[in-house]
């Protein structure tokens, strides 16, 4: 489980977030809201970039979330997807995933591993060495996109924050997307959407909905998706 | 301060260090005297202080200088053997070559095995126009030296050397090599050079390379680890490009307590000159580097690529300059320098410097110093890599890029 309570995010001691109440167990969760109210600094404020001051409490399968160190928190199960890949020249993506499996106990050997990237790359349809190439480097928004689904399930994180996973993906890359995380969500794994692409919420089996607004969050099922996508957020938050 | 008047023998007493005299200067004293006059004046007792040339503006050079005042000149017969010795085709020691079959020579090695390097003396006296005075430190170790020694490559062959410049003797004396590769013409040498640290002490090197036409010449130049914390090296390398030579000049090192890296570049026609260097810093090392690219012939094509990571309490500089001739049309010239700057004790200066006198030419220089990317480090720290582990990483890949 991952709870937030009276969770607030500020940048150079500006509120973004305040006092966000909530939770979420095994199963796919949407996020949504206005742009500029602070979907992608939550995440980023969870996953402990340094960026954020925060206040409140996160509870994280009974542990403190807060109190830990970024690394920590990816070691203790917590996975996020960028909306926007940082490149890393020098760094190619398979020494990244073997550097990032290697971090954690009991990682496998890299044959096992490599052998088990590059079956995700194929499926992936990524281009030919896609192990051998730079991590995020001259790689297409697509790309970059499939890149980070591919750590998700490489590191098989118990909770995954995806932040926009849809944005610049094909049709094609969409199924796969969509067919990834209904897969990794069913092996009790919590997945938390940022998203407003309504092909994505149609063919999940979504458990719930947040928007989040300037002033009020508001939760609710599947519908409530739908009355984003067909009112937006006006009448709503 | 032009009515002051020095001699060799002066700068010998100023320095406290044993002139001598060797071929390479016997017979144009009249160039390396008044000259080197002027440069006792410029870098040896400008205002009361040695080597305040500002050439060494950047380089923090006190530890140097503290030790030109202090050091010995007297050798011990006692040898400390070198631990690279059994590892190398060629040991440069001070004056002498020892070569794979453990002979010496004070003259000259070929590479032909079947000339003994005894017998294949060499009139230096004709390198002498290779070995003008140039108002800095490896004028100092030209005179200072017991005389040049080398290593030279007969035309049309393909060489694969591993050298040592070392010191066998157990002293603190700053040891002066003076050093003659000569690369004949349409040969093709690989030259792995290790340059040992001597520990307690310096060594002060002055090399000239000559590529001749047609040849190319691969240089890995290698600093050794052992006593960096110790010793000092000045070494000074001047290159001559003849036309249509290939230069490859790569350079690793970690800095030591003293350490002076100066490549000269001479380029003529249709030359394709690369100089990557690449320096790991930490602790309290200092290290040097100066790359002077003159392109002095048409068509030619070179490329500097310098980068230091300076972490603790290290100190780098950097200075670069590309000179295109007026005749030298159609070169194609880049300089760049990338420093990493880790810790708020560290030092990194910079200086670029271009001197174009021509049209018709591609030419772009760029420095920087920065420190490690926030951004990459949160992404590889968000996916489960320890700060530590993290910059790490990015240090390797600040290096390999």
């Amino acid at each position: 489980m991952l709870v937030t309570q009276e969770f607030t995010v500020s940048v150079d001691d500006k509120p973004i977030l305040e006092d966000i109440n909530l939770d979420f167990g095994p199963g796919i969760h949407i996020i949504m809201g206005p742009n500029g109210v602070g979907k992608s600094s939550f995440a980023h404020a969870l996953m402990g970039n340094p960026k954020y001051q925060t206040d409140g409490a996160v509870e994280f399968f009974g542990k403190d979330l807060l109190a830990m160190e970024t690394h920590e928190r990816s070691r203790a199960g917590l996975f996020m997807s960028f909306q926007t890949p940082t490149p890393i020249e020098g760094l190619s993506n398979f020494q990244f995933i073997k550097q990032c499996l290697d971090s954690k106990q009991g990682s496998p050997g890299i044959t096992e591993t490599l052998a088990k990237f590059k079956g995700l790359t194929d499926e992936f349809n990524l281009p030919n060495e896609w192990d051998k190439k730079h991590l995020n480097v001259q790689a297409s928004g697509g790309e970059k996109k499939k890149n980070e689904l591919i750590q998700m399930l490489m590191l098989n994180s118990e909770c995954a924050i995806l932040d926009e996973p849809d944005s610049g993906l094909d049709v094609d890359a969409l199924q796969i997307l969509t067919n990834v995380i209904q897969d990794f969500a069913s092996n009790d794994k919590i997945v938390i959407i940022i998203s407003h692409y309504e092909s994505l919420i149609k063919n999940l089996n979504v458990d719930s909905v947040t928007v989040l607004g300037k002033d009020k969050t508001i939760r609710g099922d599947v519908d409530l998706a739908y009355q984003v996508l067909d009112e937006g957020f006006k009448n709503i938050v | 301060m032009s009515d002051l008047q020095y001699t060799i023998s002066d700068l010998h007493n100023l320095i406290n260090i044993g002139i001598r005299d060797n071929m390479l200067t016997s017979n144009s004293r009249d160039n390396w005297l008044p000259q080197s006059t002027e440069n006792c004046l410029n870098y040896i007792m400008q205002n009361g202080n040695p080597i305040e040339s500002t050439f060494y503006r950047n380089m923090n050079i006190d530890v140097l200088k503290k030790h030109l005042f202090t050091a010995s000149s007297s050798n011990s017969s006692k040898s400390w053997n070198t631990h690279l010795e059994d590892e190398h085709d060629l040991l440069f020691d001070e004056g002498k070559v020892n070569d794979a079959h453990g002979r010496l020579s004070r003259r000259w090695h070929s590479n032909a095995s079947a000339i003994h390097p005894y017998k294949k003396y060499v009139k230096f006296n004709n390198y002498q126009p290779y070995f003008e005075p140039k108002g800095r430190l490896s004028d100092l170790c030209t005179m200072n030296s017991t005389g040049p020694i080398g290593v030279k490559v007969k035309a049309n062959s393909k060489e694969d050397l591993s050298v040592c410049y070392t010191d066998t003797f157990n002293d603190n004396d700053l040891s002066c090599i003076t050093c003659i590769v000569d690369i004949g013409k349409g040969s093709s040498v690989v030259i792995d050079e290790n340059f040992e640290n001597k520990k307690d002490s310096g060594k002060l090197f002055n090399i000239v390379y000559l590529v001749k036409n047609g040849s190319e010449l691969t240089i890995n130049r290698n600093y050794d680890l052992l006593n960096k914390d110790s010793s000092m090296n000045i070494v000074e390398s001047r290159v001559i490009q003849f036309p249509e030579s290939k230069l490859n000049f790569n350079i690793l090192g970690e800095g030591s307590k003293h350490n002076q890296d100066i490549i000269d570049v001479e380029i003529h026609d249709n030359c394709f000159t690369s100089i990557v260097g690449t320096f790991n810093c930490f602790d309290k090392v200092t290290n040097n580097t100066v790359v002077n690219i003159h392109h002095k012939g048409r068509d030619s094509f070179s490329r500097v690529d310098v980068k230091s990571i300076v972490d603790d309490f290290a100190h780098s500089s950097f200075l670069g300059c590309i000179t295109v001739d007026k005749e030298a049309e159609g070169v194609d010239a880049e300089l760049f320098n990338k420093n990493l700057l880790l810790s708020d004790k560290a030092t990194a200066i910079t200086e670029p410097q271009l001197d174009i006198n021509t049209k018709e030419i591609n030419c772009k220089h760029g420095c920087t110093v920065s420190n490690v990317n926030k951004d990459e480090l949160y992404y590889l720290q968000a996916k489960g890599i320890d700060t530590a582990s993290a910059e790490e990483t990015l240090k390797k890949c600040f290096l390999t890029i």
